[in-house]
């Protein structure tokens, strides 16, 4: 029953956004193939979702750690945990992307707080600006909504950069081929976009970005 | 399920790791080489990550025993005479299934039977004709009585016993998995006749069925005369049940890197090794070379009795 709430809710939001429109087919269903060969056993897979996935973890890790090789830990900790249980990502519940970049923040933060070395800096460590608010204060499908809205608000230069992460699943790596612009272009254009964001997207949780 | 795995639902969290991409860091080769090495440590690779309780040849037959016998008493009267293979209608169907029978069970007593292929058909005509003399009910259990009688015989014998039947020697416990492979691939047959919906198996069953397809795979290529000295496939058998195997295709043993790999669900692989299925149809993803792929479903349809 609840699963299948879950199930209706995670098609409502996608009934509120637009359909994909331009570039390569939405990587999701990519991603739903690779769980399921990692589930099969294909070792093959391991290094695919390392090519796809690592750099995101990597990067979440680091802004929270600050620490190469703590971040390189969590990176080995969340590929090798999503290897041994890949029936824990539920596709209905979220995307791959978010599942990892979920489970990266949280080993991050769970190595910070086993350093006692770091516990200063744990309490002045950014995690990823945007938070989501509890379902109590707004429904998922008026979220989506007005996650929608807020990256129509966009300029056009990070607002199409953002639609190719968000709405297709690319990284930031397909987003420069897509966009036939440097790497470093592309990731640019996706961190001013997250700065407006935050910054229009806070209020929704009543805390400060 | 926790409070905090509920984040991953919301769009916000959504956007947020979308957005995460623009603080991607490079993740170099050799951290690469590292997280392969732990995953696979702490995995073995090859083996489904869920994989269900290994069960006996014996128990697979009989698990599929069973479920033909509730289809077949839920069947009304006028689905008995829906066309369902070949010439046969389901009834004629369930005729060819006690053919089946009265030769395994001829083979487990020790007689010389060599059915296959075609033969394997021809063999069992004659009592997939009679059943038009005989009332729905009369040939429902006359198959049972037959099943029964075959549990009732392979129970006295020891799994590894050596049977000839199919035209090929296995062990008694490898033959009762392909014998309820058989009996499903018709089992499904009825369902399709009958406008009923495809079942399915359960991951029990399956696992021992596409343990016994892949082996048996190099075999169906050499059948149907491809040659593919040297090459190797890795088939990604999705779907609870499944799991990943390196199969030579010319059937040497020694360990390759695979040319191809091919993902496709379990069930719908052993439809195609049932030739009820085609690689189209069981929507299988190739990665390299086509023609090779295509040989191996035409060798793993070529596997199919009738």
């Amino acid at each position: 029953m609840i699963r299948a709430w879950l199930r209706w809710r995670t098609h409502a939001v996608m009934a509120l956004l637009p359909p994909p429109a331009m570039g390569k087919v939405t990587a999701v269903g990519d991603d739903e193939l690779l769980v399921a060969r990692l589930a099969a056993g294909d070792d093959d897979a391991v290094g695919e979702l390392f090519d796809r996935y690592a750099p995101l973890v990597l990067g979440v890790a680091r802004r929270v750690v600050r620490d190469d090789g703590i971040a390189e830990d969590v990176v080995q900790e969340v590929l090798t945990a999503l290897w041994a249980h890949p029936e824990r990502f539920d596709p209905c519940r979220g995307s791959l992307r978010a599942y990892l970049g979920v489970q990266g923040y949280r080993r991050a933060v769970d190595a910070v707080r086993r350093d006692t070395r770091r516990r200063t800096r744990e309490e002045t460590c950014e995690g990823p600006s945007l938070r989501a608010p509890s379902t109590d204060e707004m429904d998922t499908a008026s979220l989506a909504e007005v996650v929608r809205q807020a990256i129509a608000r966009l300029p056009d230069e990070q607002r199409t950069a953002v639609e190719l992460v968000f709405w297709h699943g690319h990284t930031y790596r397909e987003v420069a081929t897509v966009l036939a612009i440097p790497e470093g272009t592309a990731k640019s254009r996706l961190r001013l976009a997250q700065a407006k964001l935050a910054e229009w997207l806070a209020p929704l949780s009543g805390e400060p970005v | 399920m926790t409070e905090r795995d509920d984040e991953t639902r919301d769009p916000v969290t959504e956007l947020r790791f979308a957005l995460a991409e623009g603080d991607a860091a490079e993740a170099d080769d050799a951290l690469r080489e590292r997280v392969v090495a732990a995953a696979t440590a702490a995995r073995a690779p090859g083996t489904s990550s869920d994989p269900p309780e290994h069960i006996a040849g014996a128990e697979v037959f009989r698990r599929t025993v069973a479920k033909l016998d509730a289809l077949l008493g839920d069947l009304a009267a006028g689905d008995w005479s829906r066309p369902a293979l070949r010439e046969l209608d389901v009834q004629g169907l369930v005729g060819h299934l006690i053919g089946v029978e009265e030769l395994f069970i001829g083979a487990v007593r020790g007689d010389d039977v060599a059915s296959g292929g075609d033969e394997h058909v021809a063999a069992t005509q004659a009592a997939a004709d009679r059943q038009s003399q005989q009332s729905p009910a009369a040939t429902h259990r006359e198959w049972f009585d037959r099943v029964t009688e075959s549990l009732a015989r392979v129970g006295d014998l020891d799994p590894s016993t050596p049977v000839s039947f199919y035209g090929v020697t296995l062990p008694l416990d490898a033959l009762l998995v392909v014998r309820a492979f058989e009996m499903w691939t018709h089992e499904e047959d009825v369902r399709r006749a009958t406008n009923r919906m495809l079942e399915g198996l359960d991951p029990e069953r399956l696992s021992r069925m596409v343990g016994l397809v892949t082996t048996l795979l190099p075999a169906g290529i050499a059948r149907v005369g491809r040659n593919r000295s040297g090459r190797t496939a890795r088939l990604v058998l999705t779907g609870r049940g499944g799991g990943t195997w390196d199969v030579n295709l010319d059937g040497a043993g020694e360990h390759r890197r695979a040319d191809i790999r091919i993902v496709v669900d379990a069930t719908e692989f052993c439809r195609v090794v049932g030739n009820r299925q085609d690689q189209r149809g069981a929507e299988a993803i190739i990665h390299g070379d086509p023609a090779l792929a295509a040989d191996v479903f035409v060798g793993a349809a070529a596997l199919a009795l009738d």
